[in-house]
C-alpha cells in the first residue's frame, strides 16, 4: 500500500467522524431507559474550550508564602495599626497575600463570634489549661485529613499535645493519627446509617454513635452470668505528627452500665491502674493524668454487660486538642436526633470551646431547585450545638468544588453555589462564622484544577482532595483562622495602649 | 502569531501530543500528507521524519527537547569516533564518555532531587533541593511546576537507553555508525515510541533507514488493528478503571477498606497492562504504517507461568536491553566480573542515600568481603552466588530506573526474590514438567498474585501509602461491606474482568479475529474505526463513579 492511499484512510475516518458530530444531538442518543449515546458535537468542534478550569496556581503559591508570623505582620500592616512592627518583605507583598486569606465571614461583621475560644487559647497559652476544638464533618475529613494540619498548626501556636477524641471502636481499622485496634466482641450502634431500631433511646453522644462490648438489647440468658472482656489499644503512628504521638491525660467517656464492670489500664503491656466501676444511670467520665507523655496505651473492660462508651479522649492537660468527627455520607444533620441531655452532659465534661461544621457536599448530588429546606436544617442543628454547648463558638467551612461529568470535560455542579449559599444563611442566621471552602480553593470549576495538579491536589473522583490537596487547604483555614486571632490580639493591645 | 497557529505550534503543558488525543491523529494525518510525497527519498524521508519527531518532542516536551538534541549530537560523534579508533583503550574511553554522558544527563534530570535531598540529610548540608527540569521549565516556559517535585524530561529514560545501545553497539561492531546526523537523529527521535518506547536498538532499527517503503495489505490491516486494540485498552479499559477505583483508592489509601484497596490493587495490574501495551500497540502500528517495524514489547504477560517468564513477555524492549547491556556484561549466569562489583556497589550508594543513614557503608562493604571470601572459600557456591547477584542487581537497578525511591527498590528486590526463588524451586517441583491444565492454572495464577503484590510498591505513591495499604488489607477488611461494595463498584470490576478474559483468550482465537479484521476491505475497516471511536468516548464521557456510602 502507498501512504497516500494509508492518508486517505485516516482521513477517511477523520470525514465519517466529522459527520456524525455535525449531525449528532447536543443531549445524546436514548437507548434505552437512561442508557445515552453521546459524541461530540457541532458545538464541540466550533465552540472553542466551552468549559475552562479555574486557574489555581497563584491561590497556592501564595498560601504556601504565608506562616504564622507572616499572617501576624499582615494584620500588624492593616487598616487598625500602622504603628505597628511590619516586615518589608511582607509589606510590599501585602495586598496580595492579605488577598490569598480567604477570610472567614460573620453575620453582621461581628467577629466577636470567636472572641469565646480567642480568650480561652489566649489563657491556654498564657496560664495553661485545655481548649478543645471539635471537627465535625463528612468524608471530606475522614482519616484525619483537613483535621491533622489544623491540630498540628494550633498545637505548635498554642501549645498541646495528643489526637484528642476517637470512639471505642472503628467501623474498619484504618489508620487514624493513631493507631488504633479493638477487640472483636465491640459493636458500634451508630445514629446514621445502619441504624438499630430496636433501641429504645437516642444516647448516642458526640460521634453519634456509642459501643459496646455485649448487645445493648439482649435475651436474659445464662450468658450473663459469665464476664465479657474487651480491649482497646492505641500506639503512636509512624506517619503523624509528632506532637500527635503522645498524649498526658486519657478520659474515657461511657454511661448507663446496670452492673458494675473492671476496668483496667495497661502502659507497656504493665498493668498501671485498676478500677471497679460502679453502675450508673448517667454519662460518667473515667480519667488517668500520666506523670509524662504517653505514646501507648491499652484499655481492657470486663463485665457481664457492657457500659455504653461515647468515646475516648487522649488529650494533653495544657494546650488545644482538635477531634477529628468524620461521618461518610453525612449531610450533618443527626445533632437535633442525639438525646440532648447526653450529649449536654458529654459537651460540658470535654469543655469545646469550638466547633467546626464541615458538611454539604452530600446535599449536591440530589438536585433540587430550592434548599431552603436544607437551611432550616442546618439552621437547627447549629441552634441544637449552641443550646447543648452553651458558649462555644461555631464556625461552618462550606463545601468544595465538587464536578459533574459533561461529556469529556468537568464542570461545577449547576447546583453546588445553591447549596454553600442555604450553608451560609444557615450559618448567618444562627450567628455562627462562615468559612467558604468553594471560594478559598478558586471557585467555580477548581476542582479539576486541583485534580489535574502535579503533584494531585484532589482524587479523581472530583469531590475529595489528595493527602496533599488537604493538607493545603487546612492550611488555608487555619491562615483564615489566624488572621482573626491576631485580629483580635491586635484589637486587645491597642485597647491596652490607649487605656494607658 | 495568529491564535490558532500559537495553538498549533507552541508548546502548551496541558494540550501534549499523545496518542489519546484527537490533537495527535490531526498531527498524524499532517505528518502523511508530505510523506506520502517524499516517501521515496530515503534520504529526505529520514530527515522529515526527524524534523516532525523534534516537533513532535516540543510539543510535548517544550524546551526539554534541547537534551534530545544534546544526546543526539553527543552520541552521533562518540559513535563515529569510536568507530574511527584503532586503539582499544581509546575506544573503551569512548563508549565509557556515553555512557557516562547519558547516565549523567538521565541523573541530572530525573534523580537529582534525590541526590541533593540525600546530600542534605547525610551531611547537613543545606543545598537547595529542587528538580532542575521543573526549574528551567518554569524559567523558560513561565510553568509553575512545584520545584519539589521530580518531574523528569518526557522520554528521556527511553532514549538515553537507546543512545547507550548505540554506543555499546558500534564498540562491540554489532552495527556500523551512522554516517548522517540526520539518519542517527531520526533513529533516537522516532516520534513513535520516542515517549514509552519500545526501546528500539541501533541493530534492528538502523538498517531500516536504508530500506525503500513496503507495506503489504496485511501490514496494513495488522497496523490499524494494533491502533484500535491499543486505543481500547488504554481508553476504554484502563482510563475506566484507572478514574473510577485506582487512582482514589491509592491517592487516600487509608480510607477505603481492605476490599477496595485490593481490587485497586488488582485493578492496578489490569490497567498499567492495558495503558502501557496499549500505547506500545499504538506506538507500533503508527510505526508500521510509515513502513517501519519497532520490537514487539509485550506478548500475554499474565499467562506467564513464573516470575522470570513474565519479564520475558512484559515490556521486552527494556528487559532484554537490561540483559544485554547490563545483566550479561556482569556475567550474566556464568560468573561475577569487575562490572558485577560496579552494580552492586552503585545499588547500595543508593540504599545507603535513600535510608540516609552513613552508618551502613561499612556494613555493607563487610556483607561485600563476605559474600567475596565465601565465593573464595567454596567455588563450587561461587557460580551460584554470582549469578544470583547478578539477577539481583539486574532487577534492583531495573527498579531504580523507573524512580529514586524505597518503593522501586522493594519492588525491583521482590522480583529479584521471585526469579531467584523459582530457580530453584523448578529443580526440586514435581510438577515442573507437568502440562496438566490445572497446573498450568495454578502457576498463572500464582505468578499474577505474585506481580500483582509487588506493584503494591510500583504504584504506592509513598512507603506510607503502601503500608497503609498492607493494614487495611489485613486489619481493615470490611468483610461485612463486601456486598455493598460489589453492587456500588459492579461496573468497574466487570471491565477489570472483561480484560482478564480477553487477555486470557487462547492465541488461536486472537489470532482468529485479528486475521479476519485484516481481510476485512477497506471501508469495513472505517466504519470498524468510528463504531470504536464512538464505543471509546463513552466510556469518556461515562459519569464519574460516586463516592461510596455505606455505614459509616
Amino acid at each position: 500500500m502507498k501512504p497516500l492511499r494509508i492518508l486517505l484512510f485516516v482521513v477517511s475516518v477523520f470525514l465519517v467522524l466529522f459527520a456524525i458530530a455535525l449531525y449528532f444531538p447536543e443531549e445524546g442518543i436514548v437507548l434505552t431507559g437512561n442508557l445515552k449515546l453521546h459524541f461530540f458535537t457541532a458545538s464541540d468542534i466550533f465552540r472553542k474550550n466551552a468549559v475552562q478550569y479555574a486557574d489555581i496556581s497563584g491561590i497556592i503559591n501564595r498560601n504556601k508564602l504565608l506562616n504564622d508570623s507572616v499572617i501576624s505582620a499582615l494584620v500588624a500592616t492593616a487598616e487598625e495599626s500602622d504603628d505597628m512592627v511590619a516586615f518589608d518583605t511582607v509589606r510590599a507583598n501585602a495586598d496580595s497575600l492579605r488577598r490569598s486569606i480567604t477570610r472567614i465571614e460573620f453575620p453582621e461583621n461581628d467577629r466577636a463570634i470567636l472572641f469565646g475560644v480567642f480568650d480561652a487559647l489566649n489563657r491556654v497559652r498564657y496560664k495553661g489549661g485545655l481548649v478543645r476544638i471539635m471537627h465535625y464533618g463528612d468524608s471530606q475529613i475522614e482519616g484525619d485529613r483537613m483535621t491533622a494540619l489544623i491540630r498540628n498548626r494550633l498545637q505548635k501556636k498554642f501549645g498541646g499535645h495528643g489526637v484528642g477524641l476517637v470512639p471505642a471502636s472503628q467501623l474498619y481499622d484504618f489508620s487514624f493519627s493513631i493507631l488504633q485496634e479493638s477487640s472483636d466482641n465491640w459493636s458500634r450502634y451508630p445514629l446514621y446509617g445502619n441504624r438499630d431500631t430496636t433501641l429504645q433511646h437516642s444516647r448516642y453522644g458526640p460521634f453519634a454513635s456509642f459501643c459496646m462490648f455485649t448487645p445493648a438489647i439482649r435475651e436474659k440468658t445464662a450468658e450473663e452470668s459469665s464476664n465479657h472482656i474487651a480491649w482497646i489499644s492505641f500506639r503512636k503512628s509512624p506517619y503523624s505528627y509528632s506532637n500527635t504521638k503522645t498524649f498526658s491525660q486519657c478520659r474515657i467517656f461511657y454511661g448507663y452500665n446496670k452492673e458494675p464492670f473492671l476496668n483496667e489500664v495497661f502502659i507497656n503491656n504493665q498493668r498501671y491502674d485498676a478500677d471497679i466501676i460502679s453502675p450508673s444511670t448517667k454519662p460518667e467520665e473515667i480519667r488517668w493524668i500520666f506523670n509524662e507523655p504517653r505514646d501507648e496505651l491499652r484499655v481492657v473492660f470486663t463485665g457481664r454487660s457492657s457500659p455504653e462508651i461515647y468515646g475516648i479522649a487522649l488529650d494533653p492537660l495544657n494546650g488545644v486538642v482538635v477531634d477529628n468527627i468524620a461521618m461518610r455520607g453525612c449531610a450533618g444533620n443527626y445533632f437535633t436526633s442525639i438525646d440532648a441531655g447526653n450529649l449536654k452532659a458529654i459537651f460540658k465534661k470535654l469543655e469545646v470551646k469550638l466547633f467546626l461544621l464541615q458538611f454539604g457536599g452530600n446535599v449536591v448530588p440530589h438536585v433540587v431547585e430550592d434548599y431552603g429546606y436544607y437551611e432550616k436544617w442546618f439552621y437547627r442543628q447549629i441552634m441544637c450545638i449552641r443550646e447543648v454547648c452553651p458558649g462555644a463558638s461555631v464556625i461552618v467551612i462550606g463545601l468544595s468544588d465538587m464536578s459533574v461529568k459533561k461529556k469529556n470535560r468537568f464542570v461545577t455542579y449547576p447546583n453546588l453555589e445553591k447549596v454553600r449559599n442555604a450553608l451560609k444563611n444557615a450559618a448567618f442566621e444562627a450567628g455562627a462564622g462562615y468559612w467558604d471552602m468553594y471560594k478559598a480553593m478558586g471557585g467555580y470549576n477548581s476542582m479539576p484544577s486541583w485534580v489535574f495538579a502535579e503533584p494531585p491536589l484532589a482524587v479523581k473522583d472530583f469531590v475529595h482532595f489528595s493527602p496533599e490537596g488537604a493538607d493545603i487547604i487546612a492550611q488555608m483555614f487555619y491562615n483564615a483562622f489566624l488572621y482573626e486571632y491576631d485580629r483580635y490580639e491586635n484589637h486587645l493591645l491597642t485597647g491596652q495602649m490607649l487605656r494607658k | 502569531m495568529p491564535g490558532f497557529l500559537k495553538e498549533i505550534f507552541i508548546y502548551d503543558q496541558d494540550t501534549p501530543l499523545i496518542f489519546t488525543r484527537f490533537l495527535f491523529w490531526g498531527f498524524y494525518a499532517a505528518v502523511l500528507v508530505i510523506y506520502s510525497v517524499i516517501y521515496k527519498k530515503k534520504a529526505l524521508r529520514n530527515a522529515y521524519l526527524f524534523l516532525v519527531s523534534l516537533f513532535f518532542y516540543y510539543k510535548t516536551g517544550g524546551l526539554f527537547f534541547f537534551i534530545l538534541v544534546f544526546s543526539t549530537l553527543t552520541d552521533f560523534f562518540i559513535g563515529l569516533a569510536i568507530y574511527n579508533s584503532k586503539n582499544t583503550l581509546t575506544r573503551k574511553l569512548y563508549v565509557a564518555l556515553s555512557v557516562f554522558l547519558n547516565l549523567g544527563v538521565l541523573a541530572f534530570f530525573k534523580y537529582d532531587y534525590f541526590f541533593t535531598d540525600t546530600i542534605n540529610a547525610v551531611f547537613k548540608t543545606n543545598f537547595e533541593v529542587v528538580t532542575h527540569a521543573a526549574k528551567w521549565s518554569n524559567l523558560f516556559l513561565g510553568t509553575h511546576f512545584d520545584l519539589g517535585k521530580i518531574l523528569p524530561p518526557v522520554g528521556i529514560s527511553f532514549f538515553t537507553f537507546q543512545t547507550i545501545s548505540y554506543s555499546v553497539d558500534v564498540y562491540k561492531g554489532k552495527v556500523e555508525p551512522v554516517r548522517s546526523i540526520l539518519d542517527f537523529g531520526f533513529y533516537v527521535s522516532f516520534f513513535p515510541q520516542l515517549v514509552s518506547g519500545p526501546i528500539v536498538r541501533a541493530a534492528h532499527f538502523i538498517p531500516q533507514l536504508y530500506k525503500d517503503f513496503a507495506l503489504s495489505r496485511q501490514e496494513f490491516g495488522q497496523a490499524v488493528f494494533l491502533i484500535l486494540n491499543g486505543l481500547m485498552k488504554k481508553m476504554f479499559v484502563g482510563d475506566y478503571i484507572a478514574v473510577n477505583l485506582i487512582d482514589r483508592v491509592f491517592a487516600n489509601p487509608h480510607t477505603y477498606t481492605g476490599f477496595e484497596n485490593l481490587m485497586a490493587l488488582y485493578g492496578y495490574s489490569v490497567q498499567v497492562y492495558c495503558d502501557f501495551s496499549g500505547y506500545t500497540d499504538i506506538a507500533i502500528g503508527i510505526a508500521l504504517l510509515m513502513g517501519f517495524y519497532l520490537p514487539v514489547n509485550f506478548n500475554s504477560p499474565y499467562k506467564a507461568k513464573n516470575t522470570g517468564e513474565f519479564w520475558k513477555r512484559w515490556h521486552i524492549s527494556l528487559s532484554s536491553w537490561l540483559k544485554d547491556y547490563l545483566y550479561i556484561p556482569m556475567g550474566g549466569n556464568r560468573e561475577g566480573s569487575f562490572f558485577t562489583w560496579i552494580s552492586l556497589s552503585t545499588i547500595l550508594v543508593f540504599v545507603i542515600m535513600l535510608a540516609g543513614k552513613l552508618w551502613l557503608a561499612p556494613f555493607f562493604a563487610a556483607m561485600i568481603l563476605v559474600i567475596w571470601l565465601l565465593s573464595r572459600l567454596f567455588p563450587a557456591l561461587k557460580k551460584n552466588i554470582t549469578t544470583n547477584i547478578n539477577i539481583m542487581l539486574t532487577m534492583l537497578l531495573g527498579g531504580l530506573w523507573h524512580g529514586s525511591a524505597w518503593t522501586f527498590v522493594m519492588w525491583g528486590g521482590l522480583n529479584g526474590i521471585g526469579v531467584i526463588v523459582y530457580k530453584y524451586w523448578r529443580k526440586i517441583s514435581p510438577y515442573e514438567n507437568s502440562n496438566h491444565w490445572a497446573v498450568n492454572a495454578w502457576k498463572i495464577f500464582l505468578t499474577f498474585n505474585f506481580i500483582t503484590f509487588t506493584r503494591i510498591w510500583f504504584r504506592g505513591e509513598t512507603w506510607k501509602g503502601t503500608m497503609d495499604l498492607l493494614r487495611q488489607v489485613a486489619a481493615g477488611f470490611g468483610g461485612n461491606q463486601v456486598p455493598g461494595m460489589v453492587a456500588a463498584y459492579w461496573k468497574v470490576f466487570l471491565m477489570m474482568a472483561f480484560a482478564m478474559v480477553v487477555h486470557w483468550l487462547p492465541s488461536p482465537v486472537k489470532d482468529w479475529y485479528r486475521e479476519w479484521f485484516i481481510r476485512t476491505p477497506l471501508w469495513l475497516k472505517i466504519l470498524i474505526c468510528v463504531v470504536v471511536v464512538v464505543l471509546i468516548y463513552q466510556v469518556v464521557s461515562a459519569g464519574i463513579q460516586p463516592f461510596i456510602y455505606f455505614q459509616f
